[in-house]
C-alpha cells in the first residue's frame, strides 16, 4: 500500500513544483503549501504505514502492542507541521507585502534589489 | 611611527637575517640535518625542516643577501612613506622563502611557495598608488598563482605516487616512479609551477614586469631568491624526473630559448633595470637548462651559476638603485659621467658587471666555465645558444658600465647629486662585489666541500664530483669564453646601429604583457556572460534553474538503482478513495483561475491529509496538521482580498509552461521512485524500538510522540517554538515596516 502513497506524493510533489515555477507570486506560495505538505507524506511514507495501531502504550502495560506505528516520522513531522506553518506565514505577508510596495503580483517585475545591475 | 621604535624594528629587520644565516651555518652538518615538529597530525602534515647541500645553498643566500638587502633598503628607502611596513613584507617573505627552501614536506612546501607569492605581491606593488605598481603586482601574483596551484596538483600526484609527502623519502626512491601511471601528468603540472615561478618562456613577462617595485626588491627577490624558487625545485626534484627523456627536452628547449630570447630582450632595453630584469631571465634560463642536462658538470655548474648570479646581480640592482637615487632616471641615454658622484659604486658596479660578463677570475667566469662544459657534453646547440646569450651579457655589463659612469657628462645629461655619503647605499654592493672574487679565488675549496658535494650528492643519483679549478689550462671551454668576450665587444660596439634594427625586426612580436592582457579579458568577459547567463534578475528564471540542478540531482541519483522492487499493493477502498480525492485538489490548485477555488482546494488537501494521518495510526500529526491547517486557510482568506487576482498577472508562454510541466513531471516521478526504492528497503527500527522501550520508565508518558517531543528531543522542540515566534516576529515587522518609496524618498532628503 506503500506505492499507492508513494504516487500520491510524486503527483502533489509535481503539482506544486509546477506551481511554483508560476509568474504570480500567490500561486508561487500556493505551490510551496502544495510541496509541503507532500514532503510531510513523504517521510510519514517512508517510516512506513500502519494501520489502527498508533504509538501509545495502555495504562496497565509498559511497552505498546506489538505492530505499534512508528513514532519516530511522527515526532519529525509534528515538528515539520509547526515550523512550515512558520514559514508559510512568513511567506503569505512577504507576498502581501510585495504586492502593496510594487503594485504587481508578477514574480518577473520584482526587480527591486536588483535594480542597481 | 616614532623615531626610536623605527630604528630598533629596521635594526631588528636587518640583524634577523644574519642571525639566521649564523643559526643555519651552526646547525648545518653535511650531509643533512633534519629537524621535525608535528603540524596537522590529524592528516599527516609535519613541519618538517632539512639542512643538505642545496637547501643550505638557498638558505645561506635567502638569509646572506637578505641581510644585505635589508641594510641597502634602510638606507633606499628612507624618504618613502610606510617604510616599516616595507621592511616588514621583506622580512616576511624571507621568512617564507627560507620555509620554502627548508621544507621537507611537499604540502609544506607549497604552503611557503604560495606565502612567497603573497609577499612578494605585497612588495611588488608597494607604490600602490601609482596604477602601474597595482597592475604589474596582480600579473605577477596571477602568474605565479595559476602556476603554484597547477603545481600543487602535480605534487599531489607525486605524493599519491610516492605514498608520501616527504621530500627525501620520495628522493630515495628516485627514478622507480617512473613506471607509474601519473609519472608525466605530475611531471608537466610541476613545471608549470617551476616555469611560472622562475619566469620561463612564455610566462618570462611577469619578471620585467614586476621591476615596478622599489630597487630593494628587485635586488632581493628577482635576481637572488623568489625566482630561483623554480629552480629550486627542479633541482630539488631531479633524481625523481631526471631520468625521464620529456624532463631533457621539455627543460633544455624551454631554458635555451628563455635565455637567447630574454639575452635579446635585455639588449633592446634603454631602462638599466629593465636590462638587468631581461638578464635575469637569462640567467634562469641557464640554471633551468643545466638542470635538464643533469649531468655532474651541468649540476656543478648550476650549484656554481646560482650563487655566482645572486652576488653579481644583487649588487648591479643596488648599483642602478644609487645611479636612480642621483640623478632620478635609470635611462640609459640620459647618464653620463656618474662616475663623479658614484665613485665607491663604480668600483662595485666594475666588480660586478665583470662577473656578469664572466672575466677571470671572477665567479662569473667560473661559472660560464662549467656551463659550457656541461653544454659541451651535448653537442654544439646548446652550447652555441649559450655563448650568443653570453656574449650579450657582456655587451649588456660594457653599457652599463661605459657610457653612464666613463663618458664625460655633458649638458644634455641629466644632472647628478651626491649620495654616497650614506654608507649603507654603497656597503652593500661593495661586499657583493667583494664575495664575486674572493668565493672563487680563495673560498673555492671550502664551497666545494660544504655546497657542491654534499647538493651534488642529493641531486644525483651516482655522484662523480667534478673538483672545481679556477684555472684548468688552456681547454675549448677556456677558448669559447674568449670567443664570448670578442663577440660581447663586438656586440657593444654594434649596440648603436643594431638596436634600431632589432627593435624594427622584432616590433612585429606579440609581446608577453599584451597577450596576458588578452587573456585577462578573455576571463573576464566569460565571467561576465555567466553571470548575464545565471543571475539575469528574472525570479521565475532563478527558479526554473533551482528545479533543474534540482532534477539533475535527483536523476543522476536514481539512474544508479536498478533494479526496481516488486510492487505489494494491499488496499481498502478508503485509502484509494482520499488517494484519489488529494490527486483531484492538487490538480483543482493547479487548474483554478481564482485564488479563492485554489485555497479552497489547498484546505480540502489539508483535511485530507488529516484523513490520512488519521487511518494509518498518527492521531497526534492528524490533530496537530487540522489545527495549522484551519489556522492557515483563515489566514489566507484574511490577506485574500488584498492580493492581485489570477488574471493580473499574465502567463509563461505556452513553451516555457511545457518545459515547467516536463520539469515539474520529472521531480514528481523521481520523486515517487526514491520513495518507492526507500520503502522497499528493510528498515532500522533501532531508534523508535529505543523510544518505545524507554517512554514509560524514562519519560513517565504513554504517548510515545509525546514524550519523544517533550522528553528525549526537547530542546529540538524549544528550537521549534523559537522559530516560530521569530517568524511572527519578522511578520510583524514586515507589515509594519515601512514602505520602500517612503524610504527612498526619505535617503534622497538625507543625502541633499
Amino acid at each position: 500500500m506503500e506505492f499507492l502513497w508513494c504516487l500520491v506524493v510524486g503527483l502533489m510533489t509535481a503539482c506544486g513544483v509546477f506551481l511554483m515555477l508560476e509568474r504570480h507570486i500567490v500561486r508561487f506560495l500556493f505551490g510551496m503549501i502544495l510541496v509541503s505538505n507532500a514532503i510531510n507524506l513523504a517521510i510519514f511514507v517512508a517510516g512506513r504505514l500502519t494501520r489502527g495501531n498508533p504509538p501509545l502504550i495502555a495504562s496497565d502495560a509498559l511497552l505498546p502492542a506489538a505492530g505499534y506505528a512508528n513514532p519516530l516520522p511522527q515526532a519529525l513531522i509534528l515538528t515539520a507541521i509547526v515550523i512550515g506553518f512558520g514559514l508559510l506565514l512568513f511567506t503569505l505577508l512577504l507576498a502581501y507585502r510585495a504586492i502593496k510596495e510594487l503594485g504587481t503580483a508578477d514574480m518577473d517585475k520584482m526587480q527591486h534589489a536588483e535594480a542597481g545591475q | 611611527m616614532p623615531n626610536p621604535i623605527l630604528k630598533l624594528w629596521l635594526a631588528f629587520c636587518a640583524l634577523l637575517p644574519l642571525g639566521i644565516f649564523l643559526l643555519i651555518g651552526a646547525s648545518y652538518k653535511p650531509p643533512e640535518t633534519l629537524l621535525y615538529w608535528p603540524w596537522i597530525p590529524s592528516l599527516d602534515i609535519p613541519f618538517s625542516l632539512r639542512l643538505d647541500g642545496l637547501s643550505v645553498l638557498f638558505a645561506s643566500l635567502i638569509s646572506g643577501v637578505g641581510f644585505l638587502v635589508q641594510l641597502y633598503a634602510i638606507a633606499y628607502m628612507k624618504p618613502y612613506k610606510g617604510r616599516a611596513a616595507f621592511h616588514l613584507y621583506l622580512t616576511l617573505f624571507m621568512l617564507a622563502m627560507l620555509g620554502l627552501v627548508l621544507a621537507d614536506n611537499l604540502l609544506l612546501l607549497f604552503v611557503f611557495w604560495e606565502l612567497t607569492t603573497l609577499t612578494s605581491y605585497l612588495l611588488i606593488g608597494f607604490n600602490h598608488d601609482k596604477e602601474g605598481s597595482r597592475k604589474n603586482a596582480l600579473q605577477a601574483m596571477l602568474v605565479t598563482g595559476t602556476g603554484g596551484l597547477a603545481m600543487l596538483a602535480g605534487l599531489v600526484m607525486l605524493g599519491e605516487m610516492a605514498g608520501t609527502y616527504s621530500i627525501s623519502a620520495i628522493i630515495t626512491q628516485g627514478a622507480t616512479l617512473a613506471q607509474q601511471p601519473w609519472f608525466t601528468p605530475s611531471l608537466l603540472l610541476i613545471l608549470l609551477g617551476a616555469f611560472t615561478k622562475s619566469a620561463q618562456f612564455p610566462f618570462h613577462f611577469w619578471l620585467p614586469g614586476a621591476m615596478a617595485a622599489p630597487t630593494p626588491v628587485s635586488a632581493y627577490l628577482h635576481s637572488s631568491t623568489m625566482v630561483k624558487a623554480g629552480v629550486y625545485l627542479l633541482a630539488r626534484l631531479l633524481p625523481v624526473y631526471g631520468d625521464s627523456t620529456l624532463w631533457f627536452t621539455l627543460l633544455c628547449s624551454a631554458g635555451a630559448f628563455t635565455a637567447l630570447w630574454c639575452a635579446i630582450q635585455a639588449y633592446r632595453q634603454t631602462d638599466l633595470k629593465l636590462m638587468l630584469a631581461f638578464s635575469t631571465n637569462v640567467i634562469l634560463g641557464q640554471l633551468v637548462m643545466l638542470i635538464g642536462i643533469g649531468s655532474s658538470y651541468a649540476v656543478t655548474a648550476a650549484l656554481l651559476l646560482i650563487a655566482a648570479h645572486s652576488f653579481y646581480k644583487a649588487g648591479l640592482f643596488m648599483v642602478v638603485g644609487n645611479i636612480d637615487k642621483a640623478t632620478g632616471t635609470r635611462e640609459y641615454h640620459e647618464l653620463a659621467g656618474l662616475r663623479a658622484v658614484l665613485a665607491i659604486s663604480f668600483t662595485a658596479a666594475l666588480v660586478t658587471a665583470a662577473s656578469k660578463a664572466g672575466l677571470p677570475p671572477s665567479f662569473g667566469f667560473l661559472s660560464k666555465e662549467y656551463l659550457y662544459k656541461a653544454g659541451l657534453e651535448f653537442g654544439w646547440v646548446l652550447s652555441g645558444t649559450m655563448l650568443l646569450a653570453n656574449a650579450i651579457m657582456v655587451a649588456l655589463a660594457l653599457l652599463i658600465l661605459i657610457k653612464p659612469f666613463l663618458k664625460p657628462h655633458h649638458p644634455k645629461a641629466a644632472p647628478m647629486k651626491a649620495v654616497e655619503h650614506n654608507q649603507l647605499l654603497w656597503l652593500p654592493p661593495i661586499v657583493l662585489a667583494l664575495l664575486s672574487v674572493i668565493v672563487p679565488v680563495a673560498l673555492l675549496n671550502w664551497y666545494q666541500g660544504v655546497i657542491i658535494d654534499p647538493a651534488a650528492s642529493v641531486m644525483l643519483a651516482t655522484p662523480q664530483v667534478k673538483t672545481v679549478k679556477l684555472w684548468e689550462g688552456l681547454n675549448l671551454p677556456l677558448l669559447l669564453s674568449a670567443l664570448t668576450l670578442l663577440l660581447g665587444i663586438l656586440l657593444y660596439v654594434a649596440y648603436p646601429r643594431l638596436k634600431p634594427r632589432l627593435d624594427q625586426l622584432l616590433s612585429g612580436f606579440p609581446s608577453g604583457p599584451a597577450v596576458y592582457q588578452h587573456l585577462l579579458n578573455a576571463v573576464i568577459k566569460l565571467a561576465n556572460w555567466q553571470t548575464r547567463v545565471l543571475q539575469h534578475g528574472h525570479l521565475t528564471q532563478y527558479s526554473l534553474q533551482f528545479f533543474l540542478v534540482l532534477l539533475a540531482f535527483l536523476g543522476t541519483v536514481l539512474w544508479q538503482i536498478h533494479p526496481l522492487p516488486s510492487i505489494e499493493w494491499d488496499l481498502y477502498y478508503y485509502d484509494v478513495v482520499l488517494a484519489v480525492f488529494l490527486v483531484i485538489a492538487a490538480v483543482v490548485v493547479v487548474k483554478a483561475r481564482t485564488l479563492l477555488l485554489a485555497v479552497a482546494a489547498l484546505g480540502t488537501i489539508g483535511f485530507l491529509t488529516t484523513m490520512v494521518f488519521l487511518v494509518y495510526s498518527a492521531p497526534d500529526v492528524a490533530k496537530t496538521q487540522l489545527l495549522v491547517e484551519t489556522l492557515l486557510v483563515v489566514f489566507i482568506a484574511i490577506v485574500l482580498r488584498h492580493l492581485s487576482a489570477v488574471s493580473s498577472v499574465p502567463r509563461h508562454s505556452t513553451s516555457r509552461r511545457i518545459i515547467h510541466a516536463c520539469v515539474a513531471a520529472g521531480i514528481g516521478i523521481s520523486i515517487t521512485l526514491a520513495l518507492w526504492i526507500i520503502t522497499a528497503v528493510p528498515m532500522n527500527q533501532e531508534i523508535s524500538e529505543f523510544y518505545a522501550q524507554t517512554s514509560v520508565s524514562g519519560g513517565k508518558g504513554r504517548n510515545i510522540v509525546n514524550v519523544i517531543l517533550v522528553d528525549f528531543r526537547a530542546f529540538d522542540t524549544l528550537g521549534e517554538a523559537v522559530v516560530v515566534v521569530i517568524a511572527g516576529l519578522a511578520a510583524v515587522a514586515v507589515l509594519a515596516g515601512k514602505r520602500i518609496n517612503k524610504l527612498v524618498s526619505e535617503t534622497d532628503k538625507e543625502h541633499r
